[in-house]
């Protein structure tokens, strides 16, 4: 047989070309599918005979690389260290997403090895992702939220392991980083408001330590910037949670605080950026549990994944989500993290992720 | 016409259609001579491959760029840079470019775009702001795959691809509160430009993270300008770092302190956006370096993408860059 280059396979597409049939009839003829003509079978097996198709005798130095389809089916085990926090909806709905990894669909079946740290110390999280890391071989790891230098430097230090990290803030030079851009998710959602009308807006968002928190509310000043509006810097409060429970005080005063609060019932034309679905089950309850006559329309951030959000709206007039699919993050995540794997891409690259879409949850029924 | 097949040609020659096959995919067991009988044959017959491969498709591609004029007036203008990597991934992929500068008289009367009205590419770029309202006649026009580059699209069906202003600042910032600094000045016109005032929120950021006030004495403005020259006008008491919306005004203000006797980093820190003035006048800013590899490679993939008809799963990419520690910044206490 002529000595075939090497790193020409043959391809069904081949054969398909050089019978001029589809390549579609070729792959039914080779696995033997029902629909093709017997006669002309035969003549697809033959060529693909004399093509050398599947033979890899003669392509011995491929045999040594895999194939991109093997490669894109390599299977790795990542560890995702996190620490359950009840204030972080992101945070909980990214392990969420993560507990039921792959997602269909996928062609590689990673692993995720959950390591939860809460509660810890320094030195007993940092050992305890170590130990897990060595003992399950782990080939990278996964951060989700923020975590201090001195903490993520310690771990380096002894793993040297591809790392990637979700929602954190620190830009080390190896680590790859996806985030969520808070600041444009302000943006977007005190601009609704704005275009629906309304000029006092207020804001309820996790305490400012929390990752997007901070950029959350600078985009919403932006947003006023931009429509040449004063923001109403007394309406906006970074919630303190304790224990997972809003601090009933604090929610007296915040509603006393409520901008136009004055302007009881549903002709109130004020609106609040909330932003996530448990800040928004909070003021609802708090609205009804005081029954209040005051009736807000809201926009906030969502997730894309149904199974966490719960939200109940029937405090507001009007609910806006804009939508962050964190499963996309995580898809597009893990794929970076394969890449560094096979040192495919280039050390340190940050993106930052913004939402998909702009829905409307419930509609004002008077407009 | 009925198709040519491959076996068409063998019989031609007398030859096996394997061997036309091996020809025509370049493989070994082929003479040479024989191969270029082969080849010559089936052009004569109207042979086409059966699938055009994506070089060939790329190569048929003309991309264009529409850039307003007053970013290239320049030799060393920022915007340079991108067209530079835009020309080189282009023709990387095979694909043609062309450029169209915006001259002011075309921005100020609405003038389409010649690239769009003649509708002579099959790809577009628009790079840099030319303004909300003509931004948004351009993008309302396009019949072709259009990506917004450093300019912020207003229709969320065109992709938009920016540099992380808001992000690369606040980090450049916080740099110089670990450097020990803490007070902090910024200078840029707040609401000249997205970008510029982007950067000012980050700068704010950055402040308020480390419960850091925001004294306005120090947001100083670089676009006020008498007599055809842009004056800058230091505030009275000085802040011990200042945190530059571009690597241009920086140098501005460089001098200008050097004037007043004030050295840097010696006397006040300086920090900056941009990081591709090339040989920046024997200063090494500390500055954030732009990552216009990235953001011109994730353009050109987004513009195949939407030529060959896929769909986006995100239309809004915005990339962070890279601080370059140069020798503008004074550490006064390791943090």
């Amino acid at each position: 047989m002529a000595k075939r280059n090497p790193y020409k396979r043959i391809r069904q597409s081949d054969i398909a070309e050089a019978l001029g049939v589809s390549v579609v009839t070729v792959s039914n003829a080779l696995s033997g599918k029902k629909g093709v003509r017997e006669e002309l079978r035969q003549r697809i097996l033959s060529m693909a005979d004399e093509l050398g198709y599947g033979d890899d005798t003669n392509t011995d130095l491929r045999r040594r690389e895999p194939s991109a389809s093997q490669l894109a089916r390599q299977a790795y085990r990542f560890g995702v260290v996190f620490a359950s926090d009840y204030s972080s909806e992101a945070r909980s709905s990214f392990t969420d997403i993560l507990k039921q990894w792959p997602p269909a669909h996928s062609i590689a079946l990673d692993e995720m090895v959950l390591i939860d740290i809460d509660g810890i110390s320094f030195e007993d999280a940092a050992q305890r992702v170590i130990e897990r890391a060595q003992t399950e071989k782990l080939d990278g790891l996964m951060t989700i939220g923020v975590f201090s230098s001195a903490w993520m430097q310690r771990v380096d230090q002894a793993l040297r392991l591809p790392w990637m990290s979700i929602d954190g803030i620190l830009t080390v030079k190896e680590l790859d980083s996806f985030r969520t851009d808070g600041f444009r998710a302000g943006y977007v959602l005190t601009e609704a408001l704005i275009k629906r009308g309304h000029d006092r807006i207020g804001m309820l968002l996790d305490p400012p330590q929390h990752g997007i928190a901070m950029d959350l509310y600078l985009g919403f000043i932006s947003a006023h910037m931009d429509a040449e509006l004063t923001p109403s810097e007394n309406h906006v409060h970074f919630m303190k949670p304790l224990g997972g429970y809003y601090r009933v005080e604090e929610a007296l005063d915040l509603i006393s605080e409520l901008p136009e609060a004055e302007l009881m019932g549903p002709d109130a034309r004020t609106g609040w950026v909330l932003a996530d679905s448990s800040i928004a089950n909070f003021l609802s309850s708090e609205l009804k549990r005081v029954k209040s006559h005051y009736v807000p329309e809201v926009t906030m951030l969502a997730s894309a994944n149904p199974s966490f959000e719960y939200v109940s709206t029937d405090a507001f007039h009007h609910v806006m989500t804009y939508v962050i699919d964190r499963g996309m993050i995580l898809k597009n995540a893990v794929a970076l993290l394969r890449r560094r794997i096979r040192n495919q891409s280039k050390a340190g690259q940050v993106r930052y992720f913004t939402g998909t879409s702009f829905t409307t949850f419930k509609e004002d029924d008077r407009d | 016409m009925t198709k040519v097949r491959l076996a068409d040609i063998a019989k031609a020659l007398g030859i096996t259609a394997v061997t036309v096959s091996n020809a025509l995919n370049n493989r070994y067991g082929v003479s040479e001579e024989l191969r270029l009988q082969i080849t010559r044959k089936a052009e004569e017959m109207g042979y086409h491959r059966v699938r055009p491969s994506k070089r060939e498709i790329l190569e048929k591609l003309r991309l264009g760029v529409i850039v307003p004029g007053y970013y290239l007036n320049e030799p060393n203008a920022f915007y340079w840079s991108f067209y530079q990597a835009l020309s080189r991934e282009a023709s990387n992929k095979g694909i043609t470019i062309g450029m169209e500068q915006l001259d002011s008289n075309t921005l100020r009367n609405m003038v389409m775009p010649k690239l769009v009205n003649d509708r002579n590419c099959d790809l577009l770029v628009l790079l840099g702001p030319p303004g909300v309202r003509y931004l948004d006649m351009v993008t309302r026009a396009t019949r072709v795959p259009t990506v917004c580059l450093d300019v912020s699209s207003p229709d969320p069906k065109i992709p938009t691809v920016m540099s992380a202003n808001y992000y690369g600042m606040a980090e450049m910032c916080e740099y110089l509160i670990e450097s020990g600094h803490r007070k902090i000045g910024y200078l840029g016109t707040v609401g000249s430009t997205a970008s510029v005032t982007d950067r000012y929120l980050g700068y704010c950021r950055a402040l308020r993270s480390h419960d850091i006030p925001l004294n306005k004495e120090w947001v100083i403005d670089d676009r006020k300008i008498q007599n055809g020259k842009v004056i800058i006008e230091l505030p009275e008491t000085l802040p011990t770092a200042i945190a530059c919306n571009s690597d241009r005004s920086a140098l501005v203000l460089i001098e200008l302190l050097r004037q007043r006797g004030i050295e840097v980093p010696g006397g006040i820190s300086v920090v900056s956006y941009d990081g591709h003035l090339p040989g920046a006048e024997n200063v090494d800013l500390t500055t954030m370096v732009v990552n216009v590899e990235e953001m011109v490679s994730l353009t050109i993939q987004t513009l195949i993408r939407l030529y060959e008809g896929r769909a986006l799963e995100l239309t809004r990419f915005v990339v962070a860059g890279q601080r370059h520690d140069g020798s503008t910044v004074r550490i006064l206490a390791q943090k």
